[in-house]
């Protein structure tokens, strides 16, 4: 396991550096230099832009500025924003509990909605029922989430008035509420965007645990426990269902990228004011300190996403466990 | 090929919905007898819901939807089709050069994929987009097809590699041909299966990454109208005049579900196994 983690840890680690890498060519590439945007319409003496770009080592050759970027990725250090005057990573910090409490809520809709849907289909192929929700998952799969949220918006915020509009809390009276209150007030406004984003990977969850499903009722193990004179119930959760929940965990580390680029648009949708919604902001802004921060964190999220997957499919398969390490 | 693929009832369905919203688009100005930015009657015609002579309605310009809608869908189908073009070509390329190859030029260009399908596809897009500022929309084509050809490119390579150890390949070795020819001649006619269902599903996903960054007002900029960049522009009117915001997302789900069904066919007629 140590020599396992070791190894993942290792590939993750080289993965984060590619990516940091690559916004370090991307910004190189981009016209113009990176700072001529930040004073551009400032009363800045150019004197002082002068010193600015000394500080910066823009006067460094190139591969020592890439020594230089990657050193302060490393140590947490992002750059500053144009937009707040601080340092990326402190702005960025406080917008990621709200898009990690979207987030997760959304992937717990999207693997219990998703799963279960997959499982009901794949266990009666073809029957009517299966088409059904074959229809039904793949209209789902294809709505843009941003159009969804929008509709569900209207119907249950605006013509209903079940949910309030936008934001993460009530803006009027949120201090006065007890702990219980704030959190009731928290979950209400949570529900809409969590269920926007959960639906919309549910479709894609229930099209893949089908496929995973349908491929386990196949094996031989699920035809001796219908021939031992097991009930179909036993038959289906605990042989077929169980088996077919494997491949689904490889399916959890690559919800994390879905979620997060889903998370963009839901956020700007419901005024959530998580990282996604902070970014399009910065784009407005022509922030793009914050962009590329962003983006390097959440390839981190991404790769930790995928190390956790690993490790899950570790614990849960045996089989895979010397090959998995040696492979490289 | 093609007759087992129009057995499925759900790919002449997909055939259909993506046939009838193509021609529709490309005969935009025949069907239509009003133009996408034309401002029909200010003073009678604002926000009209959806009648027989406006069955989409109007905006608030007066402008009618139904055409905007269809001039809309041209644009994203455009982009869509020039974008998948692109990142296929590219995919293609890479794939091939990375199977074929198969020593550290394969490990390099594999890592770089890694990397590359690390960042959530969004945010690799909004750094490009936020670098190089407003682009027109040859440059949203060119940034959607740069940052769509990770997966083919692992497709094909894999397809490839599994194609290179078949007899056909060998006996083509041991009879002296050249590596060129092999990859023309062998390779690339029977990896082509996996580029098209790559290429035909990707259509469905770059209209509605289009779309969303259109939403998000970094996509298609007005004057020009696709699909994504109308359902911003109704969201101001949602609760007096909901049908701007809601045609042309219908729209968009009807496409992309033509291309799902299509590509779930084209996949099956080939490997039935799957469903």
């Amino acid at each position: 396991m140590t020599r396992f983690l070791a190894v993942r840890l290792l590939q993750g680690a080289a993965i984060v550096l590619l990516v940091v890498t690559l916004t370090f060519v991307l910004i190189r590439l981009a016209p113009g230099d990176p700072f001529q945007r930040m004073v551009e319409g400032s009363p800045a003496s150019p004197q002082l832009i002068a010193q600015v770009r000394e500080r910066a080592g823009l006067h460094l050759p190139i591969h020592q500025q890439y020594v230089r970027y990657v050193a302060n990725v490393a140590r947490g250090d992002l750059g500053d924003s144009f937009s707040e005057r601080r340092p990326v990573w402190d702005a960025i910090r406080e917008r990621i509990p709200a898009t990690f409490v979207l987030a997760f809520t959304a992937l717990l809709i999207d693997f219990v909605l998703g799963i279960s849907t997959g499982a009901a289909q794949g266990a009666h192929p073809r029957s009517r029922t299966d088409d059904a929700l074959t229809t039904a998952t793949l209209t789902l799969y294809s709505i843009p989430v941003f159009w969804l949220g929008v509709v569900l918006m209207l119907l249950f915020s605006l013509n209903l008035g079940w949910f309030p509009i936008e934001g993460s809390k009530s803006s009027i009276g949120y201090d006065q509420l007890s702990i219980l209150g704030r959190i009731l007030d928290r979950l209400h406004h949570l529900i809409l965007p969590a269920l926007t984003l959960g639906l919309v990977g549910a479709a894609g969850t229930a099209r893949y645990q089908r496929a995973a499903m349908l491929d386990a009722i196949r094996q031989n193990f699920v035809r001796s426990a219908r021939a031992k004179g097991l009930t179909e119930r036993v038959v289906i959760f605990r042989h077929a269902l169980r088996n077919s929940l494997l491949p689904t965990i490889t399916l959890f580390g690559l919800s994390f990228p879905i979620l997060l680029s889903g998370s963009v648009l839901v956020e700007t949708v419901f005024g959530w004011p998580g990282l996604g919604r902070f970014v399009v902001e910065a784009i407005e802004n022509r922030d793009y300190p914050v962009v590329t921060g962003s983006a390097i964190v959440t390839a981190t999220v991404v790769v930790l996403g995928n190390l956790l997957a690993d490790v899950l499919y570790w614990v849960a398969d045996p089989r895979t466990r010397p090959e998995t390490w040696s492979e490289g | 090929m093609l007759h087992s693929l129009l057995r499925s009832r759900r790919t002449r369905l997909g055939l259909a919905l993506v046939g009838i919203l193509a021609a529709a688009a490309i005969l935009a100005p025949v069907i239509s007898p009003y133009g996408p930015a034309e401002q029909i009657d200010l003073l009678n015609r604002q926000l009209l819901s959806p009648r027989l002579d406006h069955p989409f309605g109007t905006d608030f310009y007066s402008r009618d939807l139904l055409t905007r809608v269809l001039y809309g869908a041209r644009v994203s189908l455009t982009i869509a089709l020039l974008s998948i073009l692109l990142s296929v070509t590219i995919g293609a390329t890479v794939g091939l050069i990375a199977g074929l190859s198969g020593n550290w030029v394969d490990a390099v260009l594999m890592r770089l994929v890694d990397a590359a399908l690390a960042i959530p596809r969004v945010f690799l897009i909004l750094v490009v987009l936020a670098l190089w500022e407003r682009v027109g929309v040859g440059g949203l084509i060119t940034v959607l097809g740069l940052t769509s050809w990770f997966g083919t490119s692992r497709l094909v390579r894999a397809e490839v590699l599994s194609l290179r150890q078949r007899d056909f390949v060998t006996a083509a070795r041991s009879l002296g041909v050249g590596t060129a020819r092999i990859l023309l001649r062998h390779l690339m006619p029977n990896a082509v299966t996996p580029v098209i269902v790559a290429a035909t599903l990707g259509m469905g996903q770059i209209i509605l990454i289009e779309a969303g960054l259109s939403y998000l007002g970094v996509g298609v900029q007005e004057p020009t109208a696709s699909l994504g960049r109308m359902i911003r522009d109704g969201y101001e009117q949602m609760t007096n005049a909901p049908w701007i915001s809601i045609f042309p997302g219908v729209v968009i789900v009807l496409t992309v579900i033509g291309f799902s069904l299509v590509g779930d066919g084209v996949r099956e007629s080939v490997d039935p196994r799957v469903t």
